[in-house]
């Protein structure tokens, strides 16, 4: 089953409202920060183009590098959404959290071990395959444990189960985000003037 | 135009992204807006190298049988030639996998009609401050890149495009110039006496460089500062005009489809 009609099946057998990330969802549909489901009156109402302003910066104006670390601003409404257009806003607000949700569902989600995805990388990331599995771990425990909601499915994982009425964040792959603080881990192992494996 | 099946096609724009430049996604999300409006897709998706969903990531979310991929980058090189077909597991122009056809396109910056984008952003950037270059013949026209040995395909395409617009006679002087190799573009004073100037810069996203390093290396502000003055500049005795990054006209889109059209033009796709 493809995620639009996963999605569609999943909101018609489960009763509202939902959540994923930090944003509920209601029917009609209808999406706001969870933090505001109680003042939903004086919501600003904001158009689909919006989605692509307020996922960028915390409400302290800094850079969101990642889409799925907890700070996303509160106080907008989006509403009321077909469901391609509520697909397409949590695609802009969760990018693969559906595609991933719906393919783990359904037994055939790709889990990327980081060795594989290390191994993939060249030029100034080649060295991060030199990276430890305990500098992993901790890296883990520093980065994604901190920054990030996704569940990681990748080792180590996450200790996860779904819960009924949320749509889970999952990571299937080491981000782009946690590569280049694996190779400064690798960088810093290395002593000045050598270089090794491409850092 | 554009679909060989029946149902609509999906478009994936690819950008670079940023992990600490929240501005340098905004032209490929932009671009992607416009081109949802236009009708011509059934799904357009974007993904980015340094931001989700990551080029590894982002196939799954695409529904639809036939998939243009179109870079969002200025130049072919290192990411459209290695990165990108690496991280999509593209086999070359065309990839057939699992019920799905990826069409693999050039990078928006090598379309022939990026001409005609670069001549509408130096307008534009006269028109909006109000004003008008007095002698198009007596004005120089510069079109900035960042110029290092890393990739040396983005310097031969704005030196093509310098050519092209040369041979239009629009302006009495089309130059190039690099941040980091000569012609430098901290010489261009020197490098032209025409009393009034047009820069545009030849780059996908207004970042550090197009925002802060070639600002100071024109003389426009100090190390650290932000651009105050407005277009144009005066500066000596001369009018500068200083456009934003090339990647943000909204002109971009059109080159998106018109990289696809060229795409289904070379492989005959109907
Ligand atoms: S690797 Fe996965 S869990 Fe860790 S920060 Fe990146 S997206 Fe989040």
């Amino acid at each position: 089953m493809k995620p639009t009609a996963f999605l569609n099946d999943w909101l018609l057998r489960t009763p509202p409202p939902w959540k994923i990330g930090q944003i509920l969802i209601q029917p009609g549909f209808t999406l706001c920060h969870q933090g505001d489901q109680n003042s939903s009156e004086t919501l600003r109402p904001i158009p689909l183009e919006k989605i692509t302003d307020l996922i960028k910066t915390t409400a302290n104006g800094n850079f969101r590098p990642l889409r799925s670390s907890p700070d996303l601003p509160s106080g907008w409404i989006l509403t009321p959404l077909s469901l391609e257009e509520l697909l397409l806003a949590l695609r802009l607000f969760y990018p693969s959290a559906i595609a991933h949700w719906s393919a783990w569902s359904q037994q055939t989600l790709r889990i990327t071990p980081y060795q594989e995805t290390a191994e993939r990388q060249t030029g100034m990331y080649h060295c991060t395959r030199l990276l430890t599995s305990e500098q992993r771990t901790a890296l883990t425990q520093s980065v994604c444990a901190q920054e990030c909601m996704k569940k990681r499915l990748w080792e180590p994982a996450d200790p996860f189960t779904s819960s009924p009425q949320e749509i889970p964040l999952l990571c299937a792959e080491p981000c782009n985000y946690f590569i280049p603080k694996a190779r400064e881990v690798v960088k810093s192992m290395i002593p000045p003037k050598k270089t090794m494996g491409g850092c | 135009m554009i679909s060989s099946s029946t149902s609509k096609p999906a478009l994936l724009i690819v950008g670079h992204g940023s992990t600490v430049n929240a501005d340098s996604s905004t032209p490929t999300y932009d671009h992607a807006w416009t081109l949802r409006k236009s009708n011509h897709f059934s799904e357009v998706h974007e993904c980015f190298w340094k931001e989700e969903p990551n080029f590894h990531q982002c196939l799954g979310q695409i529904e639809a049988e036939t998939i243009y991929i179109v870079p969002n980058f200025i130049s072919s090189g290192y990411f459209t030639e290695q990165v990108i077909p690496r991280e999509l597991e593209l086999e070359g122009p065309i990839t057939e996998r699992n019920d799905q056809t990826f069409y693999y396109c050039e990078p928006v910056g090598l379309h022939e009609s990026m001409t005609e984008v670069l001549l509408h952003r130096a307008q534009e950037v006269v028109a909006s401050s109000g004003k008008t270059v007095r002698d198009p013949q007596n004005t120089c026209l510069f079109i900035f890149g960042h110029g290092t040995n890393l990739n040396e395909n983005s310097t031969k395409i704005i030196e093509h495009q310098v050519e092209r617009i040369r041979s239009r006679n629009l302006y009495g002087e089309c130059q190039f110039a690099y941040m980091e190799e000569p012609p430098l573009v901290k010489d261009w004073k020197t490098l032209t006496h025409k009393p009034e100037v047009v820069a545009v810069p030849f780059f996908i996203a207004d970042g550090l460089h197009s925002f802060i390093d070639i600002p100071v290396l024109l003389g426009l502000t100090e190390e650290g500062q932000p651009l105050q003055t407005k277009n144009p500049h005066h500066i000596e005795g001369r009018d500068l005009w200083y456009a934003n990054a090339i990647g943000t006209e909204p002109l971009i889109a059109d080159l998106i489809l018109a990289q696809i059209k060229k795409f289904n033009e070379t492989h005959r796709i109907s």
